[in-house]
């Protein structure tokens, strides 16, 4: 009878040390798997965000090629870079310059299509600001000297 | 007492260019002419701004006479500013020219 307590004792004993194992190896595989689905959910979020990017850059593009090709689109230079020079020129100067500026915007467009002519436009605009201030400035020192000297 | 000839104003390179484009334009050219004969023959590409300045300062000096002429459709309906040089202009460039060939030991009558 003693036997068998001592029997079933051991049993137990040895039963709880399987069951301790088990219970030890089952948690190492549940940190392993763990750490390996944050790793793919890590992946899984940069490749997103790659796609995400790859979209928008795409549908950026898209945009820029629709407005270079839509025929809908107003075909005129841009109202800003217009009003700047409109603004600056001289009045005696004002019909010719917008004149050729527009001309040359309509040359550009049919050669390099809507969106390079507009930019060319802006271009010519910036470039043309400090030539025509500057005449305007030396005009103004030239005429208050011949007045001083007048005087 | 100093001569008209000797008070000939010193031209600027890009004085120079303009003046030569319109002399190669018939001797009557507008803003873009002008612009593209000195993009096709040095490759430079002059501003309208620039370029405007630089007329009204030779028009200013007595070297370029400007006339209004037609308007198109592809410049908004705006009319041209067509320019053609004047004697004063031609004698001042020649001599400018000249000068520079004398300089450079150039024929001066092959220019």
């Amino acid at each position: 009878m003693n036997k068998d307590k001592k029997n079933l004792k051991e049993f137990d004993a040895a039963t709880a040390r399987w069951l301790n194992g088990k219970r030890v190896e089952l948690e190492a595989h549940l940190a392993y798997m763990n750490a390996k689905l944050d790793r793919q959910e890590a992946e899984t979020k940069r490749r997103v965000a790659a796609i995400k990017a790859a979209t928008r850059h795409g549908a950026d593009r898209l945009k820029k090629v629709e407005l270079d090709y839509d025929d809908d689109a107003p075909i005129a230079p841009p109202q800003l870079a217009k009003f700047i020079i409109y603004v600056l020129i001289p009045r005696n100067n004002r019909e010719a310059i917008l004149g050729d500026l527009e001309e040359e915007f309509y040359e550009t467009h049919k050669e390099f299509g809507l969106l390079k002519a507009k930019i060319n436009y802006c271009v010519q605009v910036l470039r043309s600001i400090w030539p025509i201030v500057g005449g305007i400035i030396t005009k103004l020192v030239i005429s208050s000297i011949k007045r001083l000297m007048a005087s | 007492m100093k001569s008209h000839k000797d008070k000939l104003v010193a031209l600027g390179d890009l004085e120079k260019f303009i003046l030569i484009a319109i002399i190669n334009n018939r001797n009557d050219a507008y803003g873009v002419e002008i612009k593209r004969e000195i993009k096709e023959k040095i490759n430079k590409d002059v501003s309208v701004g620039a370029l405007y300045t630089t007329l009204d300062r030779l028009e200013a000096k007595g070297f370029l006479r400007s006339r209004i002429g037609e308007s198109t459709e592809e410049r908004g309906g705006r009319a041209k500013k067509y320019f053609h040089v004047t004697a004063l202009g031609h004698n001042t460039l020649n001599q400018s020219l000249r000068e520079i060939a004398q300089m450079a030991n150039f024929n001066p009558i092959a220019i």
